[in-house]
């Protein structure tokens, strides 16, 4: 229903930016391909000998995999203390009542038993 | 209804304080505590109170950074919110090619910003890079490590290709929000293309770009590790911002007083110009309502 | 002004449809007579949003032709067919004021400023609005956006027609009647064709002149509202008009009796045989209680009181049903049937109601 520069106008402008973003990430794909020989030893788009030995190396080469491993461990941590603080605070009751409902009770109120108990 | 107000309630965010205070409080203590000493060495401080903060702002060293700062954040801006717009207007509103679109559009979000820095490093050599490569077999004179205008315009393309996704995706999502009412009355009243971009699409988008433009300059004025590892702050200072200066001082020269009362105006800056941006955009709400 | 017709028109959603039911719109062949107020009334899902939106050329039939005075504009696009339409959302332009909405379909054509300013102040007298013309569109109620979007179709001079979908349904309760009579006033002194989609009986019938109901993709009947009422052409139309909608029961017709679960009815007039799935129905208008033993067996449920009337829900036969009763009546404790008037039954059969001998078109 809506017609900007017409169809291909749009197409070429989304082709012509997909190709700006994926031309660097091609580059990175085609070194990692290539052995370090090659990458400095001449220009090629394309690796001449392709080889997957630079993705061994950083998986069985503990200098390079432990970075993946701290990673993990960092974000892990991060996570569950976040999740503890979440669940061992008032997190879940402003969630179940809104601000005002923590601060707030009647008599009548459900959680009102909470909050006196506290 | 008589509701009675319970501050025991108080107790229950206790957790999140101690967390708090135990990862955001005390390092920030630890730096005004450093901004405001001196030392001899031997780990012996005494006060030297606002000396550190007076040495900073008459620091011509300090006031080119932010100089170099503000024109590359003003740069970036200039040129990733519009360019961020004109791919939103043109990206597929559903369907197969949408996701397609998206996906590929987020891939240098998602990258890790030193190995952006390093993709643009080795993308931008002569003798390996594609770029540099091409560059060079045209007859143009690319180089990033000693040409100043080089360097400003690797990295200024480097964040471009990064982040102007972010922009288009937030204005995208703008965009999705905008009933189906609002073109088919345009077309009724043969308003032109620029017309409902100017009547209809700006003032819609204006809330999710008020929030681009905010994340994009915040990014863009603390940016470290990017330029950091392409050009090192070089050729000389040239692309040497706010914040590799900051850590220059503080690492390198391990000038910790002047280094904490730089990064405490920093900080300053930033929380000010933020204000700016939250004092427009609650203005804008405000016009907004009924 | 314009005389509206439609050529065999019908549409699908779908690339290939392959039987009637793959189509959002059935195949329709209407005129729509040049300043008259229609209604398109019924449910949700009917099609009526997407026979307006192929009047209005915001949508391409797959099927047919329509016409603008004897014009071909099946393939012409919105702006050149010179019709307004107001939407069920609001749509003003935020950051224009009300004078700037107004004159926006005027500007986007070039015409001439002093022509604009006069035009637009004679709409504003129209839709009441000429205190806010200076003022920013954008904080203005549900019911003033309307109003600058019914203001805006109608500025320019050679509107053929005026369509509005749904237009009411965002606006508060009491400003609902005052819009409608607005319109309707603009109507009787303009003279533009409108065509006015709704799915709420009150507004079509207060509104229009003639009465288009839809049902599932299919015009089933038009006529004014009293047509609609008395002599409704689709069991759908029956249950769908009225408040409650008509009773319909199964029946065998022969000539001028018919009987409903062994007891026989009097029809007054004679429908011959008709074959298909039978039913009979009445509103519950003219229907009455009785306990004589005379009429349809039925058993009191239960009593609504509406304020001005009241509706006895009864139990006929298996079936529900419901008849209406004066403010006030009373209701005799040993009621046991209910009568039937007969010149108020229609015969239906399947759905669609069977004429008796002799009753002129």
């Amino acid at each position: 229903m809506r017609k900007r520069f017409g169809i291909n106008g749009s197409t070429l402008v989304m082709g012509l930016y997909l190709l700006f973003l994926l031309l660097p990430i091609y580059w990175l794909l085609n070194m990692s391909l290539k052995t370090n020989q090659e990458i400095l030893g001449g220009f090629s788009l394309f690796p001449q000998d392709l080889t997957l030995a630079n993705y061994a190396v950083i998986l069985t080469d503990p200098s390079w995999y432990m970075g993946y491993v701290n990673s993990m461990i960092y974000v892990v941590e991060l996570l569950s203390s976040l999740v503890f603080e979440g669940f061992g605070s008032c997190g879940d009751l402003a969630c179940l009542g809104g601000f005002d409902a923590v601060f707030e009770r009647d008599a009548s109120d459900d959680f009102g038993e909470v909050i006196k108990a506290a | 209804m008589n509701k009675t107000v319970n501050q025991k309630a108080w107790f229950l965010i206790l957790p999140v304080l101690a967390l708090v205070a135990f990862s955001a409080v005390i390092p920030l203590m630890t730096v005004v505590n450093y901004s405001v000493q001196d030392t001899f060495g031997n780990n012996k401080f005494f006060w030297a109170g606002l000396e550190w903060f007076d040495e900073m702002l008459h620091s011509q060293r300090m006031w080119d950074a932010l100089g170099r700062q503000l024109i590359f954040s003003a740069i970036i801006l200039a040129i990733e919110v519009p360019l961020g717009i004109f791919v939103a207007l043109n990206m597929p509103k559903k369907g197969f090619w949408a996701s397609f679109c998206l996906v590929l559009m987020s891939l240098p979000l998602l990258i890790p910003w030193n190995v952006v820095g390093t993709i643009w490093q080795i993308f931008g050599r002569v003798d390996i890079g594609l770029l540099g490569y091409f560059l060079a077999k045209i007859g143009v004179d690319y180089n990033y490590t000693q040409n100043i205008l080089d360097a400003w315009i690797t990295v200024i393309v480097m964040d471009v290709w990064h982040w102007t996704s972010l922009v288009a995706l937030l204005a995208y999502a703008g965009l999705q929000s905008i009933p189906d009412a609002y073109y088919q009355a345009a077309k009724i009243d043969q308003a032109s293309r620029w017309a409902v971009f100017r009547y209809i699409e700006l003032p819609k988008m204006a809330g999710v770009l008020m929030i681009a433009i905010l994340l994009r300059f915040m990014d863009s004025f603390m940016i470290y590790t990017e330029p950091f590892v392409v050009t090192g702050g070089g050729p000389g200072n040239a692309t040497t911002f706010l914040s590799i200066d900051l850590v220059k001082m503080a690492i390198g020269q391990f000038d910790l007083g002047p280094a904490a009362a730089f990064s405490l105006m920093y900080n300053l800056i930033v929380l000010s110009i933020c204000w700016v941006f939250y004092t427009v955009m609650t203005q804008m709400d405000k016009r907004d309502g009924v | 002004m314009a005389k509206i017709t439609l050529d065999n028109l019908a549409h699908s959603y779908l690339k290939s449809p392959k039987s009637e039911d793959d189509y959002a719109l059935k195949e329709l062949n209407h005129d729509w007579v040049d300043g008259e107020a229609y209604a398109l009334l019924g449910s949700s899902g009917c099609g009526k949003s997407t026979l307006l939106n192929i009047i209005s050329g915001l949508l391409q039939p797959s099927q047919g032709r329509i016409l603008f005075d004897g014009k071909d504009v099946t393939n012409a696009p919105t702006a050149e067919r010179n019709i307004a339409q107001v939407f069920q959302f609001p749509v003003v332009y935020d950051t224009m004021t009300v004078r700037e909405n107004l004159a926006f379909p005027l500007r986007n054509r070039g015409a001439d400023a002093s022509y604009i300013e006069a035009r637009v102040n004679q709409i504003a007298a129209m839709i009441g609005m000429e205190a806010e013309l200076g003022r920013k569109a954008r904080g203005l109620t549900a019911d003033a956006k309307q109003k600058i979007s019914l203001g805006r179709g109608m500025v320019r001079e050679d509107v053929n027609a005026l369509l509005f979908d749904e237009p009411l349904t965002v606006i508060d309760p009491h400003m609902k009647w005052e819009l409608r009579t607005q319109l309707k006033s603009l109507h009787h002194e303009f003279g533009h064709t409108m065509i006015y989609v709704t799915h709420d009986q009150t507004e079509a019938l207060t509104f229009a002149d003639k009465v288009v109901v839809m049902f599932d993709g299919r015009v089933v009947q038009i006529g004014t509202p009293q047509e609609l009422f008395e002599r409704p052409a689709h069991t759908f139309v029956g249950y769908f008009i009225g408040s409650p909608g008509m009773n319909v029961m199964d029946a065998e017709v022969s000539g001028r009796t018919a009987k409903v679960g062994g007891v026989t009815v009097d029809l007054g007039a004679d429908y011959a045989m008709p074959k298909g799935r039978v039913q009979l129905g009445i509103r519950p208008e003219f229907m009455q209680l009785s306990n004589d033993r005379s009429g349809l067996p039925a058993r009191v449920r239960r009593v609504e009181d509406v304020g001005r009337h009241k509706i006895v829900r009864l139990e006929v036969m298996g079936q529900e049903m419901a008849i209406i009763m004066a403010e006030g009546s009373e209701i005799a404790a040993d009621t046991d049937h209910v009568q039937l008037k007969a010149d108020a039954i229609n015969v239906y059969a399947d759905d669609w109601r069977v004429a008796p001998k002799g009753e002129s078109a």
